[in-house]
């Protein structure tokens, strides 16, 4: 075969470099997901060059392991892709910028009414601490029950 | 008993050592780096490089027309930017011999990368999610002109079936009308293309800089096919003690990948592989279903409990 290792590698890389344009410009949320998975489709292909390159099964079990990981990758991220779509009705990445830093979500332009704007989500505590000392301390909260 | 270094690799591993040892002569600063990437160096790539900036600039065009309207000028933008990479593409195609192993790469991976680039650059998600899907078969191709039969074919029912199929329903579900402001536009394409650029050329000057030795050049049919006998290790060898399968990482002799030697590979020496990823499949499945639930967004039973308790 004329096709050397060298081909091989620049091709796996340039797949990772179109996967990198794809994750680092569009803005769906979908989409994002799916350069991953082309950046991961690159690096397959250069595990599997190099197998061949040394005539063992580690790229092949590399690969299995990088499936196995987008498989998993592809549930998480559209489960919370659903999740995220039920707040602010959109698949939009940078209706999220203001997770990060509070300058740029200015940037976007109009936001849609989210439902966090009128119930927002306070995270869940578990009961602790004292309560305040004016009225008697619950000794078993566990083993209070509501009057029937 | 095996050789440790096998004698078609230990040339390899003396050549490069000899390579890592020249270039750890200098200490790391700046300037000895600056001084490595000399001009007589960078001279020496000078076609790849340029092809490298032509397409760059190419894919620039084409992304750069995405988020406005369809005008006679913006058109134009767009086929000169599709030309460019194309000419590049030949360039490259022209350059090699031709013969029928080369044609087969340079078909699969230039639908591979077709695919790919008209997966960014598509404004509809549907038609970018179906350019993803051409882009995964045409690897899948590349997989099998390496003998990696079982990959390719798993590859393809992964993505190209099972993936794909589950996105585009979520995107239906999710995105009812068809094109959404988002899709128009993009965020800092320029510096996007020119980063991954940079990578590429970096990553291609590493690759070329190195000294490969191995059994790629070696064609099909040159190399034997492992025979059944010694790959599996049967019950006699092991209770004597001679374990025939190699250690990990290491290569005995040159043979053909097969399918059935990737199984045997796989559930011998990568046996608590295949455990770890079918644990690691049943916690994603079981976070995916806890994260999709509808959940109440305002009172916790936490703080039920807390009114209650202090009633």
């Amino acid at each position: 075969m004329t096709i050397s290792l060298v081909q091989w590698l620049m091709l796996g890389a340039i797949l990772f470099a179109i996967g990198l344009i794809g994750f680092l410009t569009r803005r769906n949320l979908i989409l994002l997901f799916l350069s991953l998975e082309l950046m991961l489709a690159g690096v397959a292909v250069n595990a599997i060059a190099f197998a061949r390159h040394h005539g063992n099964y580690d790229g092949h079990v590399f690969v299995l392991v990088i499936l196995t990981i987008a498989a998993s990758e592809a549930a998480l991220g559209l489960s919370l892709v659903v999740a995220l779509n039920r707040y602010r009705q959109s698949l939009d990445l940078n209706l999220w910028q203001d997770l990060g830093e509070n300058q740029r979500a200015a940037e976007t332009g109009e936001m849609p009414p989210s439902i966090l704007d009128e119930h927002p989500v306070f995270p869940k505590l578990t009961p602790a601490g004292l309560s305040p000392l004016d009225r008697p301390l619950p000794q078993d909260v566990s083993s209070h029950q509501p009057k029937a | 008993m095996l050789p440790l270094h096998p004698p078609h690799l230990e040339a390899g591993f003396e050549a490069r050592s000899a390579h890592v040892q020249l270039s750890y002569k200098y200490s790391i600063t700046m300037n000895s780096i600056l001084a490595q990437i000399s001009t007589e160096r960078l001279a020496g790539h000078w076609l790849e490089l340029t092809l490298l900036v032509l397409a760059a600039f190419g894919l620039l065009c084409v992304l750069s027309t995405m988020p406005r309207t369809e005008t006679l000028r913006n058109q134009a933008i767009k086929w000169i930017g599709i030309l460019i990479m194309v000419g590049c593409a030949l360039v490259v195609f022209m350059q090699t011999p031709m013969r029928w192993e080369t044609v087969l790469f340079y078909s699969f991976s230039g639908l591979a990368l077709l695919g790919g680039i008209a997966f960014v650059c598509s404004r509809h998600p549907v038609y970018a999610a179906c350019n993803f899907a051409v882009a995964v078969l045409s690897i899948s191709g590349l997989l099998f002109m390496l003998n990696a039969a079982y990959l390719a074919i798993s590859m393809m029912i992964v993505y190209a079936g099972a993936t794909i199929i589950i996105f585009l329903f979520v995107l239906m579900f999710a995105q009812r009308s068809t094109l959404q402001i988002h899709d128009r536009g993009l965020n800092a394409p320029i510096i996007a293309v020119l980063f991954a650029a940079v990578l590429v050329a970096l990553i291609g000057l590493g690759i070329r800089e190195q000294r490969w030795e191995g059994l790629l050049s070696a064609t099909f049919q040159d190399l034997p096919v492992k025979s059944e006998a010694k790959s599996i290790p049967d019950a006699d060898s092991v209770a004597v003690g001679q374990d025939s399968s190699p250690a990990i990482g290491m290569t005995t002799a040159p043979h053909r990948l097969t399918v059935a030697g990737f199984g045997n590979a796989l559930f011998t020496n990568y046996l608590w592989l295949v455990v770890l990823a079918g644990a690691m499949l049943t916690i994603a499945a079981i976070g995916a279903m806890y994260m999709a639930e509808r959940h109440e967004p305002i009172m916790s039973s936490g703080t039920n409990e807390l009114k209650r308790a202090s009633r």
